[in-house]
This record gives structure tokens, C-alpha cells and sequence, in this order.
């Protein structure tokens, strides 16, 4: 977990109590968390800021979808993981096919752990 | 595909009414075409009988002029009287009148041509007989009766006479057998037709019987498609419902998981933490039965939402006075109202208004006039604040929580629900002052 230690993590995530769960548990792993973001016009201006190594997503934001901030990272190499109770997640898959997909319910713990396992591997490969 | 199985139906069905139409129309032309013949062969007999009927007369005529100067020979020859001799005068005249008229008429009728002959042998005969019967008056004139009596037995005035009865009544045969021909062949043309229209009539009843059944069919067809088509447009919204009812309590579950996760992370003692669990569970369920789980503008009313939230926790005895408007929250904001009135009715009971005997409990709410920004100019009054506001003689219990987990999730709550926090003491008790944006038309 060394290599997580102070990872700077945007979280999306329209629902106010998960997003603080979601803090929780990254910060329990040695993360700091930005954010948390509820709307997508601000998780796409943070993003645009830059500084961030990882991000979880929620999809559905107050009914806009994530996925232009999604692009974004993608773009700048961010890595991120989905975590969403609401498209069917081979879709997901399918369309950003280096971000799993955590459907909702899923413990924040087991978020922040796959979230963690995609960091390694990239610093793996790099 | 039922829309195609239609216009197949559709298009079957109308090669069908197109060949039935076609079928009857071929029908009736052929009917109108027997008929006209029925009529043409009618008028065909009609003109015939008017020429047989002339002919007849003729003939009939002609035999009576001959057999008239007989009759007025035979009276003078026997009597002697001239007296006698009066119709024999001109007979012979009138005769060869007759026997043109007839020629004429014969010559004009068809398939009559062979009887011009026999006419011609009727004149020979008729002069023979007129020359004979002159000679026998000439006879009687000179009165002598030998040579006369041996004209008349020798003559062959006889023979004359019976040869032009057989040529007449042998052309009368032949003009009533045409006659007889052509109204037999008439009313057999008549009979046929009776047949064909009445078969014409049969036809075109069953046909309509046909077509009847072939257009109750179509009917039903295009009526059990429109039901099919129906049925799957609601089964669709079935569907649609019932994918988005799967969300939503996906995502109840995940925040049921973390109102479990983050209690438990903020209380020491478990049965503390137990109760609040259960607590903020109950009012997540009772803000999510208020709004039936829709996703709408207007899903709940807010005094509605706040009668829910805190009626459990009111202290029997207590009163707390409500006032404001009518204003409806939308889906997104029920949620996290409910959660944020949960934390102060909680804390009220526990350290605040109710916690002491006369402790008391406004809550209050209005469209917030100076918030209405660029909103304004489209008359949007969606803006609006809530105020909970306690009052505690005396001063209020120490408060430990209220810089703890219950006013960071009442923070967080505001946010979601697009709302900012004030927090003040005054007299002793706590006053928060809720804003709520106005909800952006654009969104929904």
C-alpha cells in the first residue's frame, strides 16, 4: 500500500453520504481525496485543474452523465474506476475498457481497493 | 413483426376485394350482353310477325279476289242476270294490284326469294283463269249453254284455280312456320336470360357474402395488431419502470451501506451507534415512501416532509409550529432533506429544545425573494429557505455532537440537496437557516 500513500483521488459522487463513505475509506488507505464532486460541472472543472492520480465516478449525476469528465481522464492518462447502480456494466466495459466497473452496492473499501490494484499495475508497467 | 404482418393482411385483402370487383363487373357485362341479345332477338320476332302478318293478309286478300269473280261468274252464268256481274267488274284488276303488293312484300322478307317463283306461276295461272272466266260470260252472252258448260268442264279452270291455291297456301305455311321460328327462338333467348340473371343475382349475394366475411376479418386483424402493438408499448414502459426502479434501489442499498459504515465509524458505543443506524434508516425510508420512489419535479411537498421526518421524535405534549407555503422538492433534494431534518430532530430531542421542559420548536419556510437572481426575469420563485429555529429558556445542554459526524452529514446533505447552511446560537438555542437554489428550468 506504500505506493498509494498520499495518491491524490477525485471522487464523483452525487449522493452526499456515499461520497463521504467513499472519503473514509481511501483516506483509511493513505489517499487524499479531492473532491468530493456532486455535479458534473464541478468534477469536469477539478479535472480540468489537473494533479490528480485516480478517480472514482459515480455515472448518474443528478441526471447528466460522468462521461465527459470520464474522457477527460482518459485523455490526460488519469486511471478511474466506475462505481454505478445504473447501466448494464458490460456496456461500461465496453466503451472505457481499462476502468472496471464496481456496481452499486459495493463496499467503499473493495472501490478504493480496486482503484489501488489499477494504480500498481499501471506503476508496474510504466 | 405485426405492423408488416398488417400491410400483408392489407394487401391480400385488397387483391382479393379488386379480384371480386373485377369478377362481378365481368358478371354483369356479360348478363347486360345476354339481355341485349334477348332484346335484339325480341324485336327481330316482332318484325317478322308484322311481315308474315302482311304477307298473310295478302295472300289471304288475293285468294278472297279470285274466289269473289268466281262467285259473281257462277251467279250470272246460272241466273242469266247482269245484275250479277256487277263485283266481277274489276277483279281481275285488283287481282294483278294484289299480286303486285304481295310480290313486293315477298321480295323484301328474307330467305323468302323461292316464293317469287311460285308468285310467278300464280299470275300465269290467275290470267288463265280470269281469260277462262271471261270466255264463259262471253258464252252466256250468246246464251250457248253447250259450249259454255263444255268451257267450264274442259277448260281447266279448275286445275287453275287449285294451282294457285296450293302456290298461296304453301307460301302461307311458310310464313307462319317463320313466325312460329322466330317466337321460339325468342322466348327460348327470353328463358335463357331469366336463367342467367337469376344466376347473376345468386352470384353477386354470395359474393357480398364473401366480402362481408373477408372485411370482418381484416377488421379484426387490424384490431388485434393495434392491441399487440399496445401491449408491448406497455410492456416497454414496464420495462423502462422497472430498470429505473432497479437503480434506484441499488443505490438505496449503497447508501444504506454507508449510513451503516459512516455511524459506526462516529460512535464508540455500539448500541448508540445501533440506534442512530436505525434512525437515519427510518427517515430514509419515510422521506423515500413520501415521494413514492418518482422521479419528479414536484415529488414531495415540504411540510409533508418535514411532518414525516420529525412526528417520531415530538415529545407527547409538544407542539411545534409550522407556516409557509405550498413548496414542492424535487426528487433529487426529498433524499437528503429528510436526512438533514433527521439529524436536528435527533439532536433537539437529545440536547436542544426538547431536551428541556420548555424548550420550543419553530420551523418556518418561504420563496426567498433576494435569491432569485437571473432567475427573476422568468418570474422563477423556485428559490427557497427553511428555518429551524429552538428556543430554550434558560440555555441549552452542552452540544458534543454538533461539531461531530451529525454536522458533517448535514453539511453534505445541504450540498446535495443544493442548499447552504447557516448555524447560530440565539437565546440559548439553535437556529440554522437552510437556502435552496432555485432549480434551474434547463434541468429536470
Amino acid at each position: 500500500m506504500s505506493k498509494v500513500n498520499g495518491k491524490r483521488i477525485l471522487v464523483v459522487e452525487d449522493e452526499a453520504l456515499l461520497a463521504l463513505d467513499l472519503r473514509f475509506a481511501l483516506e483509511d488507505l493513505g489517499a487524499s481525496v479531492v473532491g468530493p464532486c456532486y455535479r458534473l460541472a464541478t468534477a469536469l472543472s477539478t479535472a480540468e485543474l489537473g494533479g490528480i492520480d485516480a478517480a472514482v465516478l459515480d455515472v448518474d449525476l443528478a441526471g447528466e452523465t460522468v462521461f465527459p469528465v470520464a474522457d477527460l481522464l482518459r485523455k490526460a492518462d488519469v486511471p478511474f474506476v466506475f462505481h454505478t447502480g445504473r447501466l448494464n456494466p458490460q456496456t461500461l466495459a465496453e466503451i472505457y475498457q481499462d476502468a472496471p466497473v464496481c456496481p452499486k452496492p459495493t463496499d467503499p473499501e473493495t472501490v478504493a481497493r480496486t482503484l489501488f490494484a489499477l494504480l500498481e499495475k499501471r506503476q508496474a508497467t510504466h | 413483426m405485426p405492423f408488416k404482418a398488417i400491410t400483408r393482411t392489407l394487401g391480400r385483402t385488397s387483391l382479393i376485394y379488386a379480384t371480386i370487383v373485377a369478377f362481378l363487373v365481368l358478371l354483369y357485362v356479360l348478363g347486360a350482353l345476354v339481355m341485349a341479345r334477348a332484346v335484339a332477338s325480341e324485336n327481330l320476332a316482332r318484325r317478322i310477325g308484322e311481315e308474315t302478318q302482311k304477307t298473310l293478309a295478302l295472300s289471304g286478300s288475293l285468294l278472297i279476289t279470285v274466289l269473289d269473280a268466281e262467285t259473281s261468274q257462277r251467279g250470272y252464268l246460272l241466273a242469266g242476270e247482269p245484275e250479277y256481274l256487277k263485283p266481277f267488274s274489276g277483279k281481275r284488276a285488283e287481282f294483278a294490284q294484289q299480286l303486285a303488293a304481295l310480290r313486293e312484300q315477298v321480295r323484301r322478307e328474307e330467305g323468302a326469294a323461292l316464293y317469287l317463283e311460285s308468285l310467278d306461276h300464280v299470275a300465269q295461272l290467275s290470267t288463265r283463269r280470269f281469260d277462262l272466266l271471261d270466255q264463259s260470260i262471253a258464252e252466256r252472252d250468246r246464251n250457248d249453254i253447250p259450249a259454255m258448260l263444255d268451257l267450264i268442264k274442259n277448260g281447266g279452270g279448275k286445275a287453275a284455280m287449285d294451282g294457285i291455291r296450293v302456290e298461296i297456301n304453301a307460301l302461307r305455311a311458310f310464313e307462319e312456320e317463320r313466325l312460329a321460328q322466330a317466337f321460339a327462338r325468342a322466348r327460348s333467348l327470353q328463358e335463357k336470360t331469366a336463367a342467367a340473371l337469376g344466376f347473376l343475382l345468386v352470384v353477386t349475394f354470395v359474393t357480398l357474402i364473401i366480402a362481408g366475411t373477408l372485411v370482418r376479418h381484416t377488421i379484426r386483424a387490424e384490431s388485434e395488431a393495434q392491441y399487440a402493438q399496445k401491449l408491448r408499448a406497455e410492456r416497454d414502459r414496464a420495462d423502462l419502470i422497472s430498470r429505473e426502479l432497479s437503480h434506484r434501489v441499488k443505490n438505496l442499498f449503497a447508501v444504506i451501506m454507508s449510513i451503516v459504515s459512516t455511524t459506526g465509524r462516529a460512535e464508540t458505543d455500539p448500541r448508540e451507534a445501533a440506534r442512530k443506524i436505525r434512525e437515519r434508516v427510518q427517515a430514509l425510508a419515510r422521506a423515500h415512501s413520501l415521494s413514492g420512489g418518482q422521479n419528479a419535479q414536484h415529488a414531495a411537498r415540504l411540510e409533508d416532509l418535514v411532518n414525516t421526518i420529525i412526528q417520531p421524535y415530538v415529545p407527547l405534549g409538544r407542539e411545534v409550529a409550522l407556516s409557509g407555503p405550498e413548496i414542492w422538492l424535487s426528487a433529487d433534494r426529498v433524499t437528503p432533506v429528510g436526512l438533514i431534518l433527521n439529524e436536528l430532530a435527533t439532536n433537539a430531542l437529545k440536547y436542544g429544545a426538547w431536551a428541556s421542559p420548555n424548550g420550543t420548536l419553530a420551523i418556518s419556510w418561504a420563496f426567498d425573494e433576494t435569491r432569485q437572481g437571473p432567475d427573476r426575469v422568468n418570474g422563477d420563485k423556485s428559490a427557497f429557505r427553511l428555518e429551524w429555529q429552538e428556543k430554550v429558556p434558560g440555555g441549552g445542554v452542552a452540544d458534543p455532537e454538533r461539531q461531530g459526524f451529525g454536522t458533517q452529514m448535514i453539511e453534505l446533505s445541504a450540498i446535495q440537496a443544493r442548499a447552504g447552511v447557516e448555524k447560530n446560537w440565539q437565546d440559548g438555542g439553535l437556529d440554522v437557516v437552510l437556502r435552496f437554489e432555485g432549480d434551474s428550468p434547463a434541468r429536470d
